[in-house]
């Protein structure tokens, strides 16, 4: 801004805002309906961006409120529809802001599909951790046909099919009676000193905001709590793009010859036929979008390469791509810095929490070992009205490659909506919630908290 | 005199040594970080051949002055009054009934008859080896046995079992004739106060130091190198060379009392005989060598283990990581890969080939020191620390 003094700027500015005080509104008018032309519903945008000096200026313009709920959860992945559920039926008002048209996020858009970290080992058998409105998903889609695999007594770490599982979290939403925002991308937070009081997302009809009484992010990358200013951490991780190959079952074992050398065909999913492939792509920083393009484009290239090589395997020439993830297989970007941090020395000493509010299971590097998170680990420093859940719960770099996964991204999502409904029930903040009220609450609602 | 390890008054014998034991526990108690490593360091016999053999001295070495000094003045106080093992040996050559406390032996069973002079040729025979840098008998010094004992779970008791078994077949047998530190103080006093009583009792010819000495100097330099230079096992970080360390270390046990995370152990290996009892690393699954840490170096009373500052005990190559990459779960395109932000030193990285779009893991080997942190978290087991 060195051509630019402070003030002609802010004459400038004032200048462009002019034009759109009040709701800035860009195409309001009219629209076809059929053969008709009727008053369409407005986009608001504040006019366009203007150039002053050299540089792109947004106009500064007042944003319409779409909505104000008790809680809003962003993110519709597993933590935000666990979060949203819980929120409603602990008997808060809740609306969901979700980037894409399903729920599930990189479950199902990203097909991860297989739920890890749902039980431990014990002396009987196996013990279900994760409990409550998780398993409750998982057990409604196995009411489904070709839903889910590896559910059951007996059975740990299932896996699901992308399609049902959007279609079961949709239906519960609606039964929960959810406020649902599809299509809608959180860009920003609304603040008032330390406390966040909602949010803004940008859609086709342009960018609105929702208040709040608690906001939940269960954006994955930290969108809401990183635009808050909430202290936080942000990690370089591998980014993949996972895909599904269709007619494994017309694979003429005969044919195939050395097992060893014929490419990996990766793990079963509910659908006979088809098999699930997991890509670990390259290290990058999931927030910058150079970075990320090129990961999808060269991500798409490999994936298709290497089906070009299974084709021209004898016996495999009947496998074909049946699709590849609708988003980035994004493993860690940020993850809060919250009261307490989940430590991969801390799990190892089977700490257990005065405030646990979730309670993961065994996974490959932390053994057979039920893992608590306490609720300070999604509660962050400073800002207020705010909780993190999912992927971006405060946990070191080791313990991401856990707090990440669908099975404690589930328990924590149960965890992050319940507590923002009792915050707003006892009207306090987040922080100053009685963690002994959620535990019973949680309880109540079916979740295992050891 | 000198067969008399034990004249004087029994009762009053007992209650310094008691109360030498209680100052000890004291001690411990009021300070538990210091005392569970000074008890080896004490040894004038452990100090002297250990900073010969090694040219090295620790700061621990001073530790050995206040001994000295008593050596000197008052020949075999230190047995009488407060060696704990003095106490052990004592108590037990009383367990025969119908035995007077000063009927001492001077044979094994009735036949093997043992010298009087025993213990001098093992001290002298640990500094002549010493000079060629393998201290032959340093580890029967009884302040390491005794050191070693309150250490190790089985395998360090057995030295002070055999003193123990000695005692009762030749009550006052180990003390007078055969400890190695006893003899030491017949030396000392020889050498620094020649016309004493002490000193006439304990005469021994130049002649026979020189032999003693030259016996232990030739007999160390002809251990096979090989069998001494061999290494099996990783050893705590700083440690000198696989010859030094075997013969150095006096297996006092003080480098696994101070270990945080536990991952040091007295090796009993049939396969490295010579490495009995010798520190050596185990990790486990979340226990490794913290690059934080220096403390066993601090605690060694020989210096076979050196007193690195923080930054070079880091940069000492314990081993190298390996990663059989053919059971790598990253490799196989699982989610895995928690080994490289382990790694406090940096040492493993992300390999991605952009040909063929996989990621595989691979260790800087000039970044890893053999820490061991990679191993533990391993959850297929497939890392390892190889000695170099």
């Amino acid at each position: 801004m060195e051509s630019l003094s402070r003030r002609s700027f802010l004459r400038k500015i004032a200048l462009a805002g002019a034009t759109a005080l009040g709701p800035g509104i860009v195409g309001a008018g009219q629209i076809y309906e059929g053969s008709k032309i009727v008053e369409a519903e407005r986009v608001y945008r504040g006019g366009p961006a203007i150039i002053v000096d050299g540089k792109v200026i947004q106009p500064r313009r007042e944003v319409p409120v779409i909505c104000e709920t008790d809680v809003l959860v962003v993110g519709g992945g597993c933590a935000g529809v666990m979060s949203a559920l819980a929120a409603a039926r602990t008997g808060a008002k809740v609306t969901l802001v979700e980037r894409y048209g399903c729920f599930g996020g990189l479950w199902t858009a990203g097909l991860v599909l297989i739920v890890l970290a749902t039980h431990v080992e014990a002396d009987q058998g196996l013990k279900k951790c994760v409990r409550g409105i998780g398993d409750e998903l998982l057990n409604r889609l196995l009411k489904i046909k070709g839903g889910i695999i590896n559910q059951g007594p007996g059975m740990r770490d299932p896996t699901s099919d992308p399609e049902a599982t959007k279609y079961v979290m949709a239906e519960m939403l609606s039964e929960a009676g959810v406020d649902i925002l599809l299509n809608s991308w959180v860009t920003n937070a609304v603040m008032e000193g330390n406390s966040i009081e909602g949010i803004l997302f940008e859609s086709k009809a342009g960018c609105h905001a929702v208040k709040a009484k608690v906001v939940v992010d269960a954006s994955g990358d930290g969108d809401v709590f990183g635009a808050a200013g909430a202290e936080h951490v942000r990690h370089i991780h591998r980014i993949g793009l996972v895909h599904r190959l269709g007619n494994v079952d017309r694979i003429a074992a005969s044919k195939s010859g050395d097992k060893r050398s014929s490419p990996n065909l990766s793990s079963n999913t509910p659908l006979p036929s088809v098999r699930w492939v997991n890509m670990q792509g390259p290290q990058g920083d999931c927030l910058d979008i150079r970075t990320l393009t090129q990961c999808e484009l060269d991500g798409r290239r490999a994936v298709w390469e290497k089906l070009k090589k299974i084709q021209q395997t004898p016996g495999r020439e009947q496998v074909f791509m049946l699709d590849t993830a609708s988003q980035l297989g994004i493993r860690a970007s940020r993850t809060l810095t919250g009261l307490h941090e989940v430590t991969f020395d801390e799990t190892m000493a089977n700490k257990k929490y005065a405030d646990v509010v979730a309670i993961g299971g065994a996974y490959a590097f932390v053994g057979n070992r039920a893992c608590q998170i306490p609720y300070r680990a999604l509660v962050p420093l400073k800002i207020d009205n705010l909780l993190a859940t999912g992927r971006c719960v405060a946990a070191d770099n080791l313990m991401l490659n856990y707090t990440r996964l669908i099975g404690p991204c589930l328990v924590t999502g149960h965890a992050a909506g319940t507590a923002a409904a009792l915050a707003v029930d006892s009207k306090c903040r987040p922080r100053d919630a009685d963690v002994a009220k959620l535990q019973r609450l949680l309880k109540a609602q079916g979740a295992y908290l050891g | 005199m000198s067969n008399r390890i034990f004249a004087g008054n029994p009762s009053s014998r007992r209650l310094a040594r008691v109360s030498a034991l209680l100052a000890i526990g004291l001690v411990a108690w009021l300070w538990p970080a210091a005392w569970r490593y000074v008890l080896p360091a004490l040894s004038p016999h452990v100090a002297v051949c250990s900073a010969v053999s090694l040219r090295f001295a620790s700061m621990l070495f001073l530790l050995s002055a206040p001994m000295l000094f008593l050596m000197i003045l008052r020949h075999r106080f230190w047995c009488r009054h407060l060696c704990p093992v003095g106490l052990i040996t004592e108590t037990c050559g009383k367990l025969r009934r119908g035995r007077k406390v000063d009927d001492e032996r001077h044979t094994i069973g009735k036949h093997i008859r043992i010298p009087s002079s025993t213990g001098r040729f093992l001290a002298l025979a640990s500094l002549g080896g010493s000079v060629v840098g393998y201290p032959l008998f340093l580890w029967a010094d009884p302040l390491a046995l005794f050191s070693g004992f309150c250490t190790f779970s089985q395998a360090s008791a057995v030295g002070l079992a055999i003193v123990i078994l000695i005692s009762i077949a030749s009550p006052g047998l180990w003390c007078s004739r055969i400890c190695p530190l006893g003899g030491t103080q017949d030396l000392m006093v020889r050498l620094a106060r020649p016309n004493t009583r002490g000193s006439r009792n304990t005469e021994v010819s130049q002649r026979r130091i020189f032999l003693a000495a030259a016996l232990g100097a030739v007999f160390s330099a002809l251990i096979p190198a090989d069998v001494l230079a061999r290494k099996r096992h990783l050893r705590p970080p700083g440690t000198v060379d696989e010859t030094a360390l075997k013969g150095g270390c006096i297996r006092c046990g003080n480098c696994t009392r101070s270990c945080p995370s536990g991952i040091i152990e007295p090796s009993v290996d049939s396969r490295d005989v010579a490495g009995f009892l010798v520190p050596r690393l185990k990790f486990s699954r979340t226990d490794y060598c913290l690059e934080d840490c220096n403390r066993c170096g601090h605690a060694c009373p020989t210096g076979v283990i050196r007193p690195l500052p923080l930054r070079d005990k880091n940069r000492h190559v314990i081993g190298i990581a390996r990663i059989d990459l053919s059971e790598c779960l990253l490799t196989m395109d699982a989610e895995c890969g928690v080994c490289v932000p382990r790694c406090p030193h940096g040492a493993i990285v992300e390999q991605f080939s952009r040909q063929s779009y996989t990621t595989t893991l691979k260790v800087i080997a000039e970044k890893c020191n053999g820490c061991g942190a990679c191993v533990g978290i391993c959850p297929t087991k497939v890392v390892t620390v190889e000695a170099v």
